[in-house]
């Protein structure tokens, strides 16, 4: 036998095969830079936001300041960098606390975005002269970055300090809920009807195009949907976190009805067929194999379409769930916003404080949609069954 | 052939899927408590048949029958009959092992509670157990009844579904090849037990095996594209087939 | 009949038959041979046939071992099952045929120093034997059923020339007791010779068994022909 390596037409095959790979292992490589340079880009921007300014200030709860002099509570050299919505809270605060009207004490208070962001460095508009204030209580240790607890405790604000994710994390809440309780059911329902009962007609396959075709569908022309039905027709609450769910309901369905659908169709014809011999009926074997079978895959697939859901805003900017909502709804009737909404706005908010919270949002919402997609893998692994 | 003895009677049957003829008129008597097996080449319809002894194709859409099938004298297509309840006394066994994948003792429980034929307790207990003795395969699993049915080997998992068929108490037994995924021991495993099961039970088995329908039957029939070519005693029509047809089927000259 | 899927299936059954019927052809001869040297006191002639007997017994037990090999490997079933099962059954009577045809060689050499004075019925026995035998194997060849009831039919009249000769061959010892020792042979000879048609019938009888599947074996001539009307 020959040496193999001194055929030539052998050793250009054994060449191109290397480029070759070396070619998709560059495009793999490539793909990951990307995601590389957009977590790096977000966390670097993002990351601050989890810290904010605060200034050690002698605050006095006088009487003026409960009955609405609350510029009074702070000395006259730092008032106009104490943010003006924490100070502007202090009347209610001391309403709700009498007892403290009269004392004075000395605590940690917001202070404005100029000059949180003058203290990470950031540019800023903050005047010279109370840079050089800033400086001073610097040096005095009366000036500190402290974790950011306002933004994950309080809802939007005109006043970046004060803005958080409070009232979109809960109206996310409620939007994911009720899209859960509105597409879960019907979307199996519709999907166990068309895989174990529909007869193979004309219509049943019309059906079936058009689920598939839905799926396809630019997200946006769902809000339309429910603009047009949910609120003109059956007169739902526009902003309502209800309006919100119906909508993403109507959007997700398809997603769950083709998941399911596979997640059905890969149960065997074995197990449908042994149960059907031992004289189950079709709905017996449906509810005691085949579902319980099938329902790993259905979650699997349920949560990602759920996700997508999650991470959407076209169709609710179209219901009017891109509101300013300062406070967190008390009810799904309300007016409120989802996170993709809140990011939304934000990223129109012309200050840099706001464009550092934007950033701090995408990432708490990706880490959330992250672990609900590692909840559907932990789902399909741990109970999906081997064939 | 005594009258008596008919168990199932298939008359002038034929079967379409959608416009293709699966069966052109079978007419078949089935003796109580022996073991009648089918063979022929694939296609020739003999699982079609098999099928329509409890209904199974009833499940396959565009699937359309003529004729009579009657189980002691009962026809089972009439309107007033309970497919489920055909089902219990027509068991069937496929050609895959198929367990649920539930646990052994759960596989066997399973049929007898939605047909309320036991209790859950001690009344089950002694049902799973005596359908295991029946399928032989008590020994084997009574240490391990929580554990998946699919964890079993493939002969066992075969006999397992025989055990949960038994487990309803049917008068007939179908088997659609029980052996074909089996190796050569597991396969004797369960040409053994149905030779004990006919004392109880009358067996219809499919078989594409010849020499498992020569071993294992008492009765054959003869199926070429979805006619009844020959019927009769098994160890005449594997000696001296009446159908020249048969003759070439059996001996290896077909095709 | 079709060919088998298995060509291999196909060579090896002609193998068979063809290994039977070269034995036939030897004990044909064998028979023809024997018969000979008795009638002709042809002593050269009886000592080759005795010798060539060991052929017929190689011959058989080749034919036996394609027979198991057929039987392990190929499960033969129906016709091919019958087939095999008279091959054994065949290949037995034709070995069994030589060995007396080799018998009645033995009993020439035994008779040499009184012969028989007369040979006229043995003469028409031995061809009525050998037409017997011929005829057998030709059936079995061909699959000639109508032949091969013809062969057992004539059976009878075999056995009858049998005791016709045994008689003659008793009046013989009257008239001389010296020639008792060689007429106790030649009624031997004759013995093997209506033994030899037996199996021939037996031939006969398989060929039967092999075509229509019917043991006409122990069955009245009369009951067998009905069978075989009903069975066509």
């Amino acid at each position: 036998m020959n040496d193999i390596l001194s055929n030539p037409a052998i050793r250009k095959r054994y060449a191109t095969e290397k480029r070759f790979r070396a070619m998709c292992f560059g495009a793999v490589v490539f793909a990951l830079l990307f995601l590389v340079f957009f977590f790096a880009d977000l966390i670097s921007k993002g990351w601050p936001a989890l810290q904010q300014a605060e200034m050690q200030a002698e605050v006095s709860y006088s009487e003026a300041v409960r009955d609405g002099k609350y510029r009074l509570a702070v000395d006259k050299r730092l008032r106009k960098i104490v943010s003006r919505g924490w100070l502007r809270a202090l009347p209610l605060y001391l309403e709700d606390h009498p007892e403290l009207v009269g004392t004075t004490t000395t605590k940690w208070v917001v202070v404005i975005a100029e000059v949180d962001q003058y203290l990470k460095g950031h540019p800023n508009k903050l005047k010279p002269k109370y840079k050089k204030l800033v400086d001073e209580l610097q040096a005095d240790g009366k000036v500190q970055l402290a974790f950011n607890t306002y933004f994950f405790t309080r809802g939007d604000s005109k006043m970046p300090e004060l803005a958080g994710i409070k009232s979109a994390v809960v109206g996310t809440i409620y939007v994911l809920l009720l899209t859960m309780l509105f597409s879960l059911p019907v979307g199996i329902m519709t999907a166990i009807y068309l895989e174990e009962f529909a007869p193979d007609n004309h219509f049943i396959r019309f059906i079936e195009v058009n689920i598939n075709n839905l799926a396809a569908i630019p997200s946006i022309l769902f809000g339309l949907l429910g603009l047009a039905i949910f609120i003109n027709f059956f007169g739902v609450p526009r902003s309502s976190a209800l309006v919100g769910g119906l909508t993403l309901s109507l959007m997700t369905l398809p997603v769950i009805i083709i998941s399911a659908r596979v997640a059905l169709e890969a149960v065997p014809d074995s197990i449908r067929e042994a149960a059907l011999g031992v004289g189950a009926s079709p709905w017996q074997a449906v509810w005691h194999h085949i579902l319980p079978l099938a329902m790993p895959g259905i979650l699997t697939g349920s949560i990602i379409g759920l996700a997508r859901a999650m991470g959407e805003t076209a169709p609710l900017i179209i219901v009017g769930m891109v509101a300013f909502i300062p406070d967190a709804p008390s009810s799904i009737l309300e007016a409120a916003t989802v996170l993709p909404a809140q990011i939304y706005t934000w990223t129109g908010e012309p200050l840099r404080a706001f464009a550092e919270r934007t950033s701090a949002a995408i990432l708490v919402l990706l880490a959330v949609l992250l672990s609900l997609n590692a909840v559907a893998i932990w789902l399909r692994q741990h109970f999906e069954h081997k064939w | 052939m005594q009258e008596a003895a008919k168990k199932i009677s298939i008359s002038a049957l034929k079967l379409w899927y959608g416009e293709s003829r699966a069966l052109h008129g079978i007419s078949l008597d089935i003796e109580a408590k022996r073991v009648t097996a089918l063979i022929g080449p694939s296609g020739c319809g003999k699982s079609t048949l098999l099928r329509c002894i409890n209904r199974m194709n009833d499940h396959i859409p565009g699937c359309r029958i003529e004729g009579k099938v009657t189980l002691e004298g009962q026809d089972i297509y009439a309107e007033d009959v309970d497919v489920v309840q055909l089902r219990s006394q027509v068991g069937m066994v496929f050609q895959k092992p198929n367990p649920f994948p539930k646990s052994i003792y759960e596989n066997i429980a399973y049929a007898p509670r939605i047909h309320g034929i036991a209790k859950d307790g001690p009344e089950m207990d002694a049902l799973v157990e005596s359908s295991f003795k029946k399928a032989s395969l008590w020994d084997e699993v009574k240490d391990k009844l929580q554990q998946p049915g699919t964890a079993l080997s493939g002969g066992q998992q075969q006999r397992l579904c025989i055990a949960r068929t038994i487990a309803v108490r049917p008068e007939v037994i179908l088997m659609d090849e029980p052996c074909s995924a089996l190796d050569p021991i597991a396969t004797a495993k369960i040409e053994e037990l149905i030779d004990e099961l006919k004392n109880e039970f009358t067996i219809i088995i499919v078989t594409h095996n010849m020499q498992q329908a020569a071993r294992v039957s008492d009765f054959t029939a003869f199926f070429y594209l979805g006619d009844l070519i020959e019927f009769g005693n098994t160890n005449t029509l594997f000696t001296s087939p009446a159908n020249k047809q048969t003759e070439d089927y059996i001996t290896g000259r077909f095709g | 009949m079709p060919q088998h899927t298995m060509k291999r299936f196909d060579a090896e059954l002609d193998q068979l038959k063809e290994h039977i019927l070269t034995m036939g052809g030897l004990v044909e001869n064998a028979i023809r041979d024997s018969v000979e040297s008795m009638l002709e006191q042809d002593q050269e002639l009886a000592e080759k046939t005795i010798e060539r007997d060991k052929a017929i017994n190689a011959l058989e037990v080749q034919s036996d071992e394609l027979t198991r090999s057929i039987l392990v490997r190929r499960q033969p079933a129906a016709g091919d099952l019958r087939f095999i099962i008279a091959a054994i059954k065949v290949v037995t009577d034709l070995e069994r045929m030589g060995d007396l045809a080799a018998g009645i060689a033995e009993g020439m050499l035994r008779t040499r120093k009184f012969p028989p004075t007369e040979y006229s019925n043995l003469e028409i026995i031995g061809e009525k034997v050998l037409l017997q035998v011929n005829r057998a194997l030709d059936a079995y060849s061909r699959g000639d059923i109508d032949l091969a009831m013809e062969v057992i039919e004539k059976d009878k009249k075999i056995d009858k020339r049998y005791k016709t000769m045994y008689r003659e061959v008793l009046t013989y010892m009257m008239e001389d007791p010296r020639s008792i020792s060689s007429s106790l042979i030649l009624t031997n000879v004759a013995k093997n010779l209506e033994r030899i048609a037996d199996h021939a019938t037996n031939i006969a009888e398989m060929v039967v068994y092999i075509i229509r599947g019917h043991d006409i074996r122990h069955v009245d001539h009369e009951a067998a022909a009905r069978l075989l009307t009903e069975g066509a």
